[in-house]
């Protein structure tokens, strides 16, 4: 099930991380419960890395990543790059780019096969994102917004774009991209979706002010919680009986 | 930009009974732009009976469909789904294939596929030429008016609002127009044509011939505190004031105002209107807009000027003049752009044609003294082609006085001598090098001597046959003589003016190709008998060689000599002493003491034998010998030494 978190009174999740089926990214400088979010999700499993980006700590917006690279802007320092591959597992690449768009998270967006990119992107920086991230990049808008990467987020299981997406974009969309999409909101409404939340495989964080319609919108269609329904049902009958029983 | 649009065939003012005549069935004319999102969805309508459609394989930029996935898939590389997607984000019409397919090759005709971007973006930033709007109604008139009267709003205007605000204008609108600037304030309301209230006042805020107003210059540099300065600070706290009390007094005419035209630029300026916690206009107000045209200083003339020119509805005949005007206005935009681009080119022209200009300059300075000379003259500075020094010696030709004209002649005379001359020098050269080769200096001494008696002229021909190469390595007669060692020859040709500084290929000198000493010496010889006759440093001499050096050099090499016949003395004495001592040190100490003991009796007969020391066999004939046994010795030393060697069991 989608957790929920928040960096200093900000629900803007997907500013301040990035989540990929390898890694993790959490700008750095936030409270012991931020991060712990992450890490009692994640570290056994993949690691969670406390970075900044040009002195920034909105890494999910100047980054974008998935299992098999991270591409990082121009603007980010020797330390930093160090520091990040260092942390990084090992068949993980890490490139940084020359690009004119340089809060790459906003400007791209994938999954670990498939990439959204804003049309004005550099041609080389297109190479570079399809050879990094082993991905097929391909030029498009979300509800006529260039910045794919604030307006949607995508795992492998599904995605949830902008809620004033049309169908038949939508269908154009998941043609695109071969998962499930859905139009909808995070953070009671927000309609920048990559922004509001961070999502993988297996988890998703949204900031606190999120919905729990807007929770199950994530949960079934980034298939988090395949045995939700049974779980309820196994509750269903020690609850009532409790219930019966006071 | 009145050079852009067609003269008016008439003007029309706002709210006239004429005016609302034009109103009949307006519409507005779109200068080649239409709004993207009314194509699209005719277009959609088309599309959705098409079941690839409903599959997802489809794109919507393109409004194109699938039936593959690859082909969506490698769509989305495609230049077109780009160029179109692109032309999407920046609400503009998108256009199919085989449009997209003729736009690239014209463009790739005209090498640079920006272009038709730009002609585009031109057409685009002109769809209201003038910052106007263009409408035509029924009876076929165009007529275009202020956007800004209209709708305030920047984007392209809904045809629907702009229709209905422009039937809306009343017979006698109420504006307020203000401007502001460079400590000139001047507003008025204007009711129809007539301004109901005015006020028009200067006060001296502006750094004179500085520029700029004086809280900039403050806040920049720091408080300044001249009386000028607190002056200008003075002056502008008033205006302040001065202007909230104006507007403060007109507020009732402003709210009835059906809009407000102002120009203010510079934050200060904008400050003053809408600064403050209490703004005199309100930033956000409907009714706001910039007066979208250059204005001079603000007085209340131009106030009236920007009136009348906002008022004013300017008739056409028909639409395809605005159109036919506004195509031209763009070609000529292109052709500029194209102009800018050969400029480069002009300025490599241009230093060819200052260089001619120059040229120019020069033959008519040179004109100026000649000009009363020849006709001639004339005629060539006229050619400004010739290059300059071509010019500048034509002219001298011309210029020259008699007396150099006479010098010419002689000297145009000489050449045919030297042909003669050079002839005998070839002969002479031979002779002299013949001379050489047989090693015969009577023989050479004899044809210097001949030549000697000739004249002056035939010296001179000696001199440079004499000091002309004759082979292939560059020597002259005087190398050969040196390096044949033909002392003779050598002092001869030097006598005669056989310059020793020439060098050969190898850079050598006469004086360094000399094999020996006495070669050597001849040159040195004649250095000290004619000091002055040749640049001896430059043929490497290394200094006279005078009658007394050699006396001295010849004593002292006689005191060598006698030197070394002493040292060879001595030295013969060594070598005996030292065959003596060997042959005594050979001897047994029975012998030495043999010896010892013939010597005193020697000495007693007084015949001289020497005594010697035992073990190292030195002579001790002067000295008080050391002894032990009998054996005599020189020092303790040798008799320790003697000991050692010798022990006694």
């Amino acid at each position: 099930m989608a957790v929920r978190a928040q960096f200093e009174n900000n629900n803007e999740i997907g500013v301040f991380s990035k989540l990929t089926n390898s890694y993790c990214l959490v700008g750095i400088g936030a409270s012991e419960t931020f991060y712990s979010v992450f890490e009692s999700e994640l570290s056994d499993i993949i690691p969670v890395i406390h970075a900044s980006v040009a002195g920034c700590r909105i890494v999910g917006r100047m980054t974008v990543g998935n299992k098999n690279g991270l591409l990082l802007p121009n603007s980010t320092t020797d330390t930093e790059l160090q520091h990040i591959r260092n942390s990084l597992p090992d068949n993980v690449k890490v490139q940084r780019v020359e690009e004119r768009l340089s809060a790459l998270g906003n400007v791209m967006v994938c999954n670990d096969y498939v990439a959204l990119v804003h049309p004005d992107l550099d041609k080389d920086t297109e190479e570079i994102l399809s050879d990094t991230l082993n991905v097929e990049v391909y030029r498009q808008t979300v509800a006529s917004n260039c910045l794919v990467g604030s307006y949607c987020a995508i795992s492998n299981q599904g995605g949830l774009v902008h809620p004033k997406t049309t169908v038949e974009d939508l269908d154009e969309l998941s043609g695109l991209i071969q998962v499930p999409l859905v139009a909808g909101t995070v953070n009671r409404g927000s309609d920048v979706v990559g922004a509001g939340m961070v999502v993988n495989d297996w988890c998703a964080v949204c900031g606190t002010d999120t919905t729990s319609t807007e929770i199950s919108v994530i949960d079934s269609i980034f298939k988090l919680d395949p045995d939700g329904v049974h779980k309820m049902k196994k509750l269903k009958g020690p609850l009532i009986d409790s219930i019966k029983a006071s | 930009m009145s050079t852009i649009l067609p003269f008016a065939s008439k003007t029309v003012l706002i709210g006239r009974p004429d005016y609302q005549s034009l109103l009949d069935g307006v519409k507005l004319i779109s200068l080649g732009l239409t709004r993207k999102e009314d194509t699209v969805a005719t277009d959609f309508k088309n599309l959705e009976i098409d079941k690839n459609y409903l599959l997802g394989l489809h794109c919507t930029t393109c409004q194109i469909a699938f039936e593959l996935s690859e082909e969506h898939r490698a769509h989305y590389k495609s230049d077109w789904h780009r160029f179109n997607l692109k032309q999407k984000i920046r609400n503009r019409q998108t256009i199919d294939e085989p449009k997209f397919l003729a736009l690239e090759n014209k463009a790739n005709d005209s090498s640079s596929s920006c272009e038709s971007d730009d002609e585009i973006n031109a057409y685009n930033s002109h769809f209201s030429m003038d910052s106007k709007l263009f409408f035509e109604n029924n009876s076929g008139n165009a007529f275009s008016v202020y956007r800004c009267l209209l709708t305030n709003k920047k984007d392209i205007p809904n045809e629907e609002i702009v229709v209905n605000s422009l039937k809306s204008i009343s017979s006698q609108p109420m504006w307020f127009i203000v401007m502001l600037g460079g400590g000139r304030f001047s507003a008025a309301i204007f009711k129809g044509e007539e301004a109901i209230v005015h006020k028009t006042f200067h006060s001296y805020t502006v750094r004179a011939k500085q520029g700029g107003s004086q809280s900039t210059q403050d806040r920049s540099k720091g408080g300044c505190k001249s009386a000028g300065a607190s002056l200008r600070r003075y002056n502008e706290a008033s205006q302040l004031k001065h202007i909230q009390e104006i507007l403060s007094l007109w507020r009732n005419h402003i709210k009835l105002c059906d809009l407000i035209f102002y120009r203010a630029i510079g934050p200060n300026n904008r400050n003053i209107l809408f600064g403050g916690s209490n703004p005199l206009i309100d930033k956000n107000d409907n009714r706001l807009c910039q007066i979208p045209f250059g204005t001079k200083k603000a007085t209340f003339a131009e106030v009236q000027k920007v009136y009348n020119q906002l008022s004013t509805v300017l008739v056409y005949d028909s639409k395809e003049i605005i159109n036919n005007s506004i195509k031209n206005y763009i070609l000529k935009l292109f052709k500029k752009k194209k102009n800018t681009e050969s400029r480069t080119k002009k300025v490599v022209e241009k230093p060819i044609k200052d260089i001619q200009k120059s040229i120019e300059k020069v033959s008519e300075n040179i004109q100026l003294p000649s000009m009363s000379d020849s006709s001639e003259n004339d005629n060539e500075n006229e050619t400004v082609e010739f290059p300059q020094s071509k010019i500048l010696c034509e002219n001298n030709g011309s210029v020259v006085t008699n007396g150099l004209k006479n010098k010419k002649r002689k000297k145009k005379k000489k050449p045919k001598d030297t042909i003669v001359k050079c002839a005998e020098v070839e002969e002479l050269k031979k002779c002299l090098l013949q001379t050489i080769e047989e090693k015969n200096s009577e023989a050479l001494s004899k044809y210097l001597l001949l030549e000697d008696s000739h004249n002056s002229f035939t010296k001179e021909y000696l001199e440079k046959s004499l000091n002309e190469t004759i082979d292939e390595s560059n020597n002259t007669l005087l190398h050969l003589a040196s390096a044949y060692c033909l002392h003779d020859h050598i002092y001869l040709l030097l006598q005669h003016g056989s310059n020793p500084i020439h060098k050969n290929k190898d850079a050598k000198t006469p004086y360094e190709l000399a094999p020996d000493k006495s070669t050597r010496k001849v040159f040195r010889k004649f250095m000290a008998v004619f000091p002055d006759k040749y640049d001896y440093d430059k043929s490497r001499l290394p200094g006279p060689l005078t009658e007394e050096l050699q006396e001295e050099l010849k004593e002292r090499k006689k005191a060598k000599q006698k030197r070394a016949k002493e040292r060879k003395v001595v030295e013969e004495l060594k070598k005996e002493e030292e065959i003596e001592k060997q042959k005594f040190l050979q001897l047994s100490d029975r012998e030495k003491c043999a010896i010892a003991a013939e010597k005193r009796f020697i000495a007693v007969q007084g015949r001289f034998k020497l005594l010697r020391c035992f073990y190292c066999g030195k002579n001790i004939e002067e000295k008080f010998p050391f002894e032990y046994m009998d054996y005599k010795f020189c020092s303790v030393q040798c008799v320790k030494n003697h000991r050692q060697k010798n022990v006694v069991i």
